[in-house]
């Protein structure tokens, strides 16, 4: 059985406009998901270094170990950009999880997601050099190549296919789909390496996982409209 | 606050009175309902029928799903809406046939046909983009090598002069390799016009989205939120949702800027001075709690 993370954030103290349905998006997730619940943090509570890697970047508060790298799926929903999440304090570590700083799937997270604009924007293929080092381990990176809405049931959604035994990538796919216009487009970053198999990955329970890419060999970016 | 804000010089007109129009013709949704159950049978074995998909489906949430080996067929139980993916070519990371895939104007085609093919009514819509699944692929360090694996003719609709906004409203016809139909998204709620309303001001829209709550902690020296666009037109809900009515709103789309974050942004406005409660007393959607701005 999977074990489960999520933080949110609506707050953002003046640094964003506030968002009104991460709250229920993400929670939607928890709540549906089948496994064990292990964490949920929003808004003040949700920090930047809950997502890095200790000792990385500056600075280099990343306690990734007690959070994120700690479970099997994490899902984040607030702002974001492609310099990376975007949170709503600044005082813990400097309030964005910034790509350079996530190393991932050392500890234990396979499936990472950024429901929040733009965290994989493919930008000329430069998705590669900037997310490319946070898979240690780490399967997919799901997110969103354009900017997306405030939605307040993807998380729902996305979990109820995965409980179905649909793919993640076909569940985060579908997921968006019906929460978005074409206008936007989905997309994911996976990692594979010998005798790895991600592309078929499931939820823990629902059909087959793969053995972690702990050294990537190959890296696939997939994009999308809605 | 206003100095927060920049507005766009020139605000479409009212549309006046328009057409409200109905989204379901269902009084209930309800299992216990015989003219809702008829109908969804109905709908399951036309698309059954013409999907070549048989079985008993199964049920997932607000959706019936029937799969075989490769291919799947979701009906949307709140909706009119229905979802077929033939899993071997849509969304795929790698192009099987040397084949080429259609260029855009063939694509057009065959989706057009593809649809009146498998009788899904695209009266109401037309071609609003033709896009690409592209991958995008690193092997260690070496340049990523891209492929484009399938288009997609994604269609918008429109209730009478207006645009039909938001993800209910739209049909993707995804084709592969030699022009194989990959994937067909089709979603849409068969509308009937009901009583016209009263439409409110671009204007007043923008003094509502200027009140929103969500831009009270932007301090106007760091801060500003440029108003690009206004547009007026009616709110189609995801398709598992109830939705009685489709919403007419204002569309705003804004970019928000911080010393910290700048991003683009739609926010919509309903468009008819609805309450939450009347909205309820009408049984308009299914909640109407954010039936102000959203």
């Amino acid at each position: 059985m999977g074990t489960i993370g999520i933080e949110w954030v609506n707050k953002f103290h003046g640094r964003a406009s506030d968002l009104k349905n991460n709250d229920d998006n993400a929670r939607g997730f928890y709540n549906t998901l089948s496994g064990v619940r292990r964490f949920e943090y929003g808004d003040d509570l949700a920090w930047d270094r809950d997502f890095e890697q200790s000792g990385v970047g500056s600075p280099s508060a990343g306690t990734d170990q007690l959070y994120a790298d700690n479970v099997d799926i994490v899902f984040f929903s607030g702002h974001g950009s492609r310099s990376g999440a975007f949170f709503g304090i600044a005082d813990k570590d400097d309030g964005e999880a910034k790509p350079g700083e996530l190393r991932l799937g050392n500890l234990d997270c396979e499936w990472v997601i950024f429901d929040a604009c733009l965290v994989l924007e493919r930008d000329n293929l430069n998705v590669f050099n900037r997310l490319g080092g946070a898979f240690a381990g780490l399967h997919y990176m799901l997110g969103f190549d354009t900017t997306c809405g405030d939605s307040g049931d993807r998380g729902r959604k996305f979990a109820e296919r995965l409980n179905s035994g649909w793919s993640v990538r076909d569940a985060w796919i579908r997921a968006c789909t019906e929460t978005e216009g074409s206008d936007t487009n989905w997309a994911y970053l996976r990692a594979d390496a010998a005798g790895t198999n991600t592309f078929d990955d499931h939820w823990h329970g629902k059909g087959f996982v793969s053995a972690d890419p702990v050294s990537p060999t190959s890296r696939f970016y997939l994009r999308g409209a809605c | 606050m206003n100095e927060l804000f920049k507005l766009p010089e020139r605000l479409p007109k009212p549309p006046g009175k328009i057409a409200m129009f109905r989204a379901t013709r269902f009084a209930s949704m309800s299992s216990r309902d015989a003219t809702y159950t008829k109908n969804l049978a109905q709908r399951l074995r036309a698309a059954q029928r013409t999907f070549g998909l048989e079985g008993t489906p199964a049920t997932e949430g607000a959706r019936l799903v029937l799969r075989s080996e490769q291919v799947s067929l979701e009906l949307y139980a709140a909706s009119d809406s229905l979802w077929w993916t033939d899993h071997r070519l849509a969304c795929q990371e790698r192009v099987t046939s040397r084949e080429q895939l259609p260029d855009e104007g063939k694509a057009k085609k065959l989706a057009a046909a593809l649809l009146e093919q498998y009788g899904l009514d695209a009266k109401m819509a037309s071609v609003a983009s033709v896009t690409f699944i592209e991958a995008d692929v690193q092997s260690g360090d070496s340049k990523p090598r891209t492929t484009r694996t399938a288009v997609d003719v994604n269609y918008r609709f429109r209730l009478g002069e207006h645009p039909a906004m938001g993800p209910g409203a739209k049909i993707k016809v995804t084709l592969a390799s030699e022009g194989a139909p990959a994937q067909i998204v089709y979603f849409w709620r068969s509308p009937t016009k009901a009583a016209a309303a009263t439409v409110i001001s671009a204007t007043t829209a923008l003094e509502r989205f200027m009140r929103d709550p969500a831009f009270f902690h932007l301090r106007n020296k760091d801060a500003s939120v440029t108003v690009k666009d206004v547009t007026f037109g009616y709110y189609a809900m995801s398709p598992t949702d109830f939705q009685r009515l489709y919403v007419p709103v204002w569309a705003i789309d804004a970019t928000s800027q911080t010393r910290e974050l700048r991003y683009d942004f739609r926010r919509y406005v309903v468009a008819v001075d609805m309450t939450p409660e009347d909205a309820k007393r009408a049984d308009a959607v299914a909640n109407p709690r954010a039936c102000r701005l959203f």
